[in-house]
């Protein structure tokens, strides 16, 4: 294994990373969870390659409850803990205490449930943090390689050649014999025929090198191709129709392929929650929720959202626990339209960003968002977001879909977008749903199930201080970011801030 | 060529076809040095001619062999002294690096079925470049001694190469196929960075591997080929010779593993491809050592090999690091248990010995026929055994799989998959694909081993 992240980060340094990645969804996991009695945060970096190494960083958040041993176990959606190999124990990280590394084998893209297993002096307890695997990068080859392969391949042809050609001329000759010039002139055919066909047989391992890269390159995740439209008037609708052709689930009965022909399912009780950020990542922010008209086109009415043009990120979970963002960019035209009848959908036309001080939102109350330590590319942080009133005593926030606030991170450039909770980035239902499917219950599909949320949410919910939410994060690489957050005041009123932050 | 008393009466085919038919070591010592069968035989052999003839050889034949490892009619500028070892060194250590190769690979396929993950420093993988190493040095030393010892590069008993260099033929492809293995290996590092884990065996750089080790097997058969042809009449060179091709057989049968499962026997596809590939191997072989029965012995190393990894590869204990995982597994999970290929094999013998200096296209058709009707006689039946309960008894090794295949493929009697139409279907076209694959793998195998007859350097 050593040898292997070795080379991997030589590669990295010297080689050169190409692709697009539109995978802009589900760069860094970082979730939060209890095992028994242990608070701990859980950090994945996903390889970029499948198969590849995944690297686990697990933090204890409960200072009087420490695990000693904490293990790991991935486990692919469908075959859960019986169809995966025995957990590898995680490492404690010198001078870290409570903290714990290491590394295990992600086979194949799809939804997984990595397992997480703490035990020590207050007792043992598991919790599961969904994964989605995905390829999402290739790797270029680095030129000094390149230049030894090319000289060793040009090595071994000559030779191969010479020896051809040799054996014809000398091979059969019997000791002490020296060979004439009818077996020298058939010694040069035989090295010319020889070349030939290894010429041929290196042009044929050349293509088959290209097709394996191409095919590669489809099953790199990219964006869905969708196609979005909106109205305009006074009955302004966003409609989004996906038209890519990998967008097919099994039907009822029909034996189902992979992690995405599943049926999507509601996530804290909408099947997609769809974010407009104003392109440049200044300006407004919607957070929507459309309706599903048909298997490939949602829509939702835009309520007062400015006219403008947004990078569109909806974000859908399926049944197997696989997470996706479909992403786009969209004009929206001036218009309104009556809000959606469940008041939960959201827009803020300007963003107060807030910086060294808090800023004033709505009756008087104070908005302040911070990061609790340097942000660096690839490690987490929490972000933490407090309201209180002008008087400086914490507000009372009310559930906003389930959840004590929402956060959304999003690059200057548009590349980057995350949509985070109090327990991280990972999806509640996925998690919920990978637990049921670990216990043997799978008997709902689809629209069908009832929402449901898992029982240490609420705990979480109920003790969380008020005005006071966090929310843990990575950020994945270097630039600088916006982060929103969002909460519901008592009122009904959802207050919208942003945070920007430079990652180094 | 000097001949000496009655063998000088004889001529040369008579010499040659006696030789041949009986295969003895102590009467054909005289034989040993028979130059190569050019034409056909002028003369129709009346039944008294041979009655005469039969007579005259059976005096040579009774006369006592000379104590020295030397034939009567050996060349006068050839050595008079036995040589100091009977396997040259340099033969040994490419023949042992070869072994080590095959048993690297057979180790390497089991590590990957049962454990699933591998680093580069397993010791399968270190079994296998030990062995390329062993081999391509040897080699390697071996030419340089040659090209700047004694002669120097001038010397007239090796084969040159790049003016500078003179060094055994079977040297120079074990030194191509190390250089080879070396090449594939950073190659297959970066290609596992750039695209994952093998998600199938046969990837460029694998093909790259595959070449190399291909290369030092045959250099090994060519190697002791070599040592066969230049030193006189000795079982044991050709028997190393038998063992080299043995595990060149193996390497093939290795490769077409997709084609062996229990299941397709009793289908055109196994008959075509193993008609295609095995007969290039055991004809070539069979002509190239001088053993009696050398693609039986051939056949037979490669059936040994084959069932040691059947009844040794489970005693181990491993449990899969990678998942899915299908089913328990708990020790090492063995390929499959080896085709009785001993019976086509001798069916190649008695026909290369039959039907000596006729033309090679007719014996590359009979050398077909033979082989497909030999092959279906034991394998069909044999199948039928092996698909059953007693199949799956771990002497045959039926009842393993890979760590990630499904409990229910382990339990029950398997069915055979059959062609559409049913067996008429597939016994049509055993007659006519896989015969003719049969026949061009033959006279392939009849061109590679008449070369290797002639090597002698």
């Amino acid at each position: 294994m050593n040898v292997r992240r070795r080379l991997a980060s030589l590669l990295a340094i010297t080689g050169v990373w190409l692709g697009g990645s539109a995978h802009v969804g589900n760069t860094l996991v970082v979730q939060d969870g209890s095992a028994g009695p242990y608070g701990l945060r859980v950090l994945v970096r996903p390889p970029a390659v499948i198969p590849g190494l995944v690297d686990v960083v697990i933090r204890t958040t409960t200072p009087n409850a420490v695990p000693s041993a904490v293990t790991l176990q991935p486990a692919l959606w469908r075959y859960g803990t019986k169809g995966a190999p025995p957990a590898e124990p995680a490492v404690a990280v010198a001078g870290e205490p409570g903290t714990f590394q290491t590394q295990v084998w992600i086979m194949s893209s799809g939804s997984y449930a990595l397992h997480i297993a703490a035990s020590g002096p207050a007792g043992n307890g598991t919790f599961i943090v969904p994964y989605t695997s995905v390829a999402t990068a290739t790797l270029g080859m680095p030129d000094w390689l390149g230049w030894v392969l090319a000289a060793l391949g040009a090595f071994l042809m000559l030779g191969l050649v010479s020896v051809i050609g040799a054996a014809s001329r000398d091979a059969t000759l019997p000791p002490g014999a020296v060979p004439d010039r009818p077996r020298l002139r058939r010694a040069r055919v035989a090295a010319a025929i020889g070349a030939v066909l290894t010429s041929t047989i290196v042009l044929g391992g050349w293509n088959w090198w290209t097709a394996v890269e191409r095919n590669y390159r489809r099953s790199l995740d990219r964006a869905l191709d969708v196609e979005t439209t909106v109205t305009a008037g006074n009955a302004r609708t966003l409609t989004l129709h996906v038209t890519d052709s990998t967008w097919r689930f099994a039907k009822p009965g029909e034996r189902l392929r992979g992690s995405t022909s599943t049926p999507l399912m509601p996530d804290h009780g909408k099947l997609m929650h769809l974010f407009l950020v104003g392109a440049g990542a200044r300006g407004p922010v919607a957070h929507l929720h459309p309706m599903r008209t048909d298997e490939r086109t949602f829509t939702t009415p835009l309520h007062g959202v400015p006219a403008g043009t947004y990078w569109l990120y909806a974000d859908v979970v399926h049944e197997s626990g696989y997470t996706r963002t479909l992403v786009d960019t969209v004009n929206v035209a001036a218009g309104d339209a009556p809000p959606n009848v469940d008041g939960d959908d959201a827009w803020a036309a300007d963003v107060p960003t807030v910086n060294a001080a808090p800023v004033t939102v709505s009756e008087g109350a104070r908005f302040a968002i911070s990061i609790d330590s340097a942000p660096r590319a690839g490690h987490d942080v929490v972000i933490r977001a407090r309201i209180t009133s002008a008087d400086g005593t914490p507000v009372t926030v009310v559930p906003w879909l389930g959840m004590a606030g929402h956060a959304m991170l999003v690059r200057t450039d548009g590349r980057v977008f995350m949509h985070l909770h109090p327990l991280g980035t990972g999806s509640m239902a996925a998690q919920d749903r990978l637990q049921r499917r670990e216990a043997g219950d799978t008997a709902l599909h689809g629209d069908a199930q009832p929402e449901s949320m898992p029982a240490d949410m609420h705990a979480m919910h109920a003790t969380a201080p008020r005005g006071d939410i966090s929310f843990p994060v990575a950020f994945p690489s270097a630039g600088s970011y916006r982060v929103f957050v969002q909460v519901r005041r008592t009122s009904g009123v959802i207050e919208t801030a942003a945070l920007d932050v430079t990652v180094p | 060529m000097p001949r000496s008393g009655l063998a000088a009466r004889l001529t040369e085919h008579e010499v040659r076809a006696w030789g041949q038919s009986t295969g003895s070591e102590h009467g054909v010592r005289v034989l040993a040095h028979a130059p190569p069968l050019q034409g056909r035989p002028r003369t129709p052999l009346s039944p008294g001619a041979v009655n005469r003839r039969t007579f005259r050889l059976l005096l040579i034949a009774l006369q006592p062999a000379p104590p020295m490892a030397t034939s009567l009619l050996t060349p006068a500028a050839s050595r008079s002294v036995a040589p100091a070892r009977d396997i040259p060194l340099h033969l040994t250590a490419v023949v042992l690096g070869a072994t080590s190769i095959l048993v690297g690979l057979i180790w390497d396929i089991s590590w990957h079925m049962t454990i699933g993950r591998d680093s580069f420093w397993t010791p399968a993988h270190m079994a296998i470049y030990f062995g390329g190493t062993l081999a391509g040095l040897s080699c390697g030393a071996r030419v340089l001694a040659n090209s700047f010892g004694a002669g120097g590069a001038r010397r007239t008993d090796g084969v040159r190469l790049w003016k500078f260099f003179t060094g055994p033929m079977g040297g120079w492809i074990c030194i191509w196929g190390a250089f080879a293995m070396l090449t594939s290996a950073p190659f297959d590092d970066w290609w596992h960075g750039a695209y994952g884990l093998d998600v199938q065996i046969l990837s460029p750089p694998h093909v790259v591997l595959l070449c190399g080790l291909l290369g030092i097997l045959i250099g090994a058969q060519v190697m002791a080929v070599s040592a066969q042809n230049t030193e006189g009449h000795s079982t044991s060179r050709s028997t190393v010779v038998a063992f080299a091709s043995g595990v060149l057989l193996t390497l093939a049968a290795i490769a077409i593993t997709e084609y062996s499962d229990v299941q397709i026997m009793h289908r055109t596809l196994f008959y075509t491809v193993t008609g295609a590939v095995f007969p290039l191997f055991l004809v070539a072989a069979s002509r190239a050592s001088k053993l009696r029965w050398p693609a039986t012995v051939t056949a037979a190393f490669y059936m040994v090999i084959m069932a040691a990894q059947v009844w040794i590869s489970p005693l181990f204990a491993a449990s899969p690091k990678l998942g899915p995982i299908g089913h328990e597994v708990t020790h090492m999970v063995p390929m499959f248990f080896p085709l009785l290929l001993v019976v086509p094999a001798a069916a190649i013998d008695v026909v290369l010995r039959r039907m000596q200096g006729r033309n090679e296209w007719l014996i590359a058709l009979v050398l077909g026929v033979a082989w497909i009707g030999a092959f279906a006689a034991v394998q069909w039946p044999f199948a039928s055994l092996l698909a059953t309960e007693m199949g799956r008894h771990p002497f045959f090794g039926g009842g393993f799989a890979q760590y990630s295949a499904p409990a229910e493929w382990l339990t029950g009697a398997r069915e055979f998959w059959t062609d559409e139409g049913g067996t008429v279907v597939t016994l049509v076209g055993m007659l006519t694909k896989s015969v003719l694959a049969a026949i061009i793998a033959s006279r392939v195998g009849l061109w590679w081993g008449g070369w290797l007859r002639e090597v002698k350097r």
